[in-house]
């Protein structure tokens, strides 16, 4: 399953065969992609997991035209976006793309304007840039009182959600997000999860998180890519990238520390379903069993 | 897109030049720079220039990336040529086109466009010589342990030598990570729609504004976090520091002097009174 060729019209967006090398012609060459497929389909939570140095952040700055692939093709509703140079600007506001540490970008002089930027540039009218700033602001939960502060007096979650609203302000079909999560305490990441949950849920956008958690990607996402060392090794749903858990302990990847729990109930005899990766779902599978009397 | 510069980089490897003492580097570097300033004969500016690009060789450095250095020179060349060019007038020099319109006097004479090339060949060599010698085969680090170590007599007379040098060297190993962070925020603030390459200069200048502001809060935040580590580690200037790696001349240092020494005699006496009657124009 890895690497099917594609209906291009299933995917809003999918790449096809991509190869990325960095330092080309400089001792430092070193290849970051190799020959990578997949898609990300309309209104579904699609994860892209592997370890750092996988490749994952190269592959996301192919997705909207930053990086151009030096072999293979990149196709937004099955238009090569590459066919046309003038058309990249208008594409990077329908695949937004929040990069690592987004925070470190921020730069206005108060939280709504800095929101304000993207949306700004794509050449709205202000009042609509003003509704779309209150919108994204609703999104991933920043209190309104917020929005006339200085993003640099912000605490770093809540700075992570400017940056955020900042990409969701130009209201992309396609949310790339890479690491939204990374260096926040539990608290901080459930918010940012939650906000990107109720983007999709009331636009119908395709959201791509980018994570080297599995927790968090058992959790959230329903399509699963997974990357080791500049290859892609399984993509599918959840539940089928997760039943080759031999393949990812195999690249040390892991399976949740919950489905491995359950595996070993399974072995130990209890009748438990065999897509259970999240402790909710295991501790109502497991309460069913006990008050069905199976045990 | 600012990744490519390639001036002022290190190259690693163990070649001749990567292994000698960064303070002999710095003072070979500086010979050479003589050598091409008194070679002012024709032939002698033939032989320094095909020694310097046979330095790469010595370097083991790729061609591609010494010409990659001399590239972003192609204007400060042009400009010398064409200011060369048309101010060749002097005595007995051979005119072949004069223009004289008040105070404008335009003269191309063969002297002029023999000046013209050489200032030229000069100012490319110049570059590819300090490239390779220091620059693509020292390390950053090294290079300002010699700087420092050539600089310690000025400690007698109370300069801060030591502070000095950890400056450059905090500098220069901050180059790269502040060059890597413009990318980033560059690409980040492109993905929101920025647009550095279109549009007047005023709005090109002001697209700059979404990258400035965040590289500078983010060079205050590294300069604190370094502070911060050094104070933790009790960091308290040079007195009483020693090295974990001191430096030291070897056999190949002294070689290599002497190798420099026997060139600019060479070179010396190509340019020579007695030497340029046979072998070309004195005048470049
Ligand atoms: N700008 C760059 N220049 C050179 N090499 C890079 C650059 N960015 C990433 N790489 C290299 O490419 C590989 C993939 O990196 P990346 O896409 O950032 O992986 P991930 O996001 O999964 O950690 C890594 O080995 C990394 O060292
Ligand atoms: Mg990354």
């Amino acid at each position: 399953m890895t690497n099917k060729t594609f209906e291009k019209t299933e995917y809003i967006l999918c790449a096809e065969h991509l190869v990325y090398e960095y330092g080309i012609g400089t001792p430092f060459r070193k290849k970051a992609l190799d020959d990578v497929s997949f898609g990300v389909k309309k209104g579904r939570i699609t994860g892209i997991i592997g370890h750092t140095g996988s490749g994952k952040s190269t592959l996301v700055q192919m997705m909207n035209g930053l990086l151009k692939p030096q072999s293979g093709k990149v196709y937004f509703q099955g238009e090569d976006i590459h066919k046309d140079k003038a058309t990249l600007p208008a594409l990077r506001y329908k695949v937004g793309l929040v990069f690592q540490y987004p925070e470190y970008q921020l730069f206005e002089e108060s939280v709504r304007r800095d929101i304000a930027y993207g949306p700004s540039n794509m050449g709205l009218s202000e009042e609509a840039v003003a509704r779309r700033v209150e919108e994204a602001a609703e999104f991933v939960g920043l209190d309104k009182s917020l929005l006339d502060k200085s993003p640099f007096d912000l605490s770093g979650g809540q700075k992570r959600r400017v940056a955020i609203a900042g990409v969701i302000a130009m209201r992309p079909e396609v949310l790339i997000l890479d690491e939204p999560a990374s260096g926040l305490d539990p608290i901080g990441r459930k918010n940012i999860f939650e906000g990107l949950l109720r983007y999709r849920d009331s636009t119908g956008a395709a959201v791509v998180i980018v994570s080297h958690s599995m927790e968090d990607m058992a959790m959230y996402a329903e399509d699963i890519v997974v990357l080791s060392h500049d290859r892609l090794i399984l993509s599918g749903t959840r539940d089928e990238v997760f039943s080759h858990a031999d393949e990812l302990i195999a690249h040390s990847l892991d399976v949740p520390d919950i489905a491995r729990l359950a595996a070993r109930l399974r072995r130990a005899g209890l009748p438990l379903a065999a897509n259970l990766y999240t402790v909710e779902e295991t501790a109502k599978a497991i309460a069913a069993l006990l008050k069905g009397g199976t045990v | 897109m600012i990744k490519d510069i390639t001036l002022g980089q290190y190259f690693p490897g163990d070649s001749f030049l990567h292994r000698l003492d960064p303070r002999m580097k710095i003072v070979l570097s500086m010979l050479f720079i003589v050598m091409i300033f008194l070679a002012s004969s024709l032939v002698s500016l033939l032989a320094v220039t095909v020694l310097t690009f046979l330095l790469p060789f010595v370097g083991k450095i790729p061609m591609k990336t010494v010409f990659g250095a001399i590239k972003p020179l192609r204007w400060v060349v042009l400009i010398m040529m064409v200011l060369f060019l048309f101010t060749g007038g002097g005595e007995g020099y051979h005119i072949l086109w004069e223009f004289h319109w008040q105070f404008i006097n335009l003269v191309i004479s063969v002297e002029g466009i023999l000046k013209a090339i050489a200032v030229s060949v000069r100012i490319v060599i110049l570059v590819v010589s300090v490239s390779v010698i220091l620059s693509y085969t020292t390390s950053p680090i090294a290079l300002a342990d010699g700087i420092e170590s050539l600089l310690s007599p000025l400690k007698r007379l109370r300069v801060p030598v030591h502070d000095f040098a950890m400056m450059i060297t905090i500098a220069m190993r901050f180059i790269p990570i502040l060059i890597e962070e413009t990318d980033k925020i560059m690409s980040a603030q492109t993905a929101r729609g920025a647009d550095f390459h279109s549009g007047s200069l005023v709005k090109r200048a002001k697209a700059l504004i979404p990258v400035f502001i965040p590289l500078f809060v983010s060079s205050v935040r590294h300069a604190d976090n370094l502070a911060t580590a050094m104070e933790c580690r009790l960091y308290r200037g040079g007195n009483n520091r020693t090295r974990m790696r001191s430096l030291c001349y070897a056999t190949r240092d002294l070689l290599a002097l002497f190798a420099m020494g026997l060139l600019l005699v060479g070179i010396i006496l190509l340019t020579a009174e007695v030497t340029y009657g046979y072998l070309g124009f004195r005048y470049v």
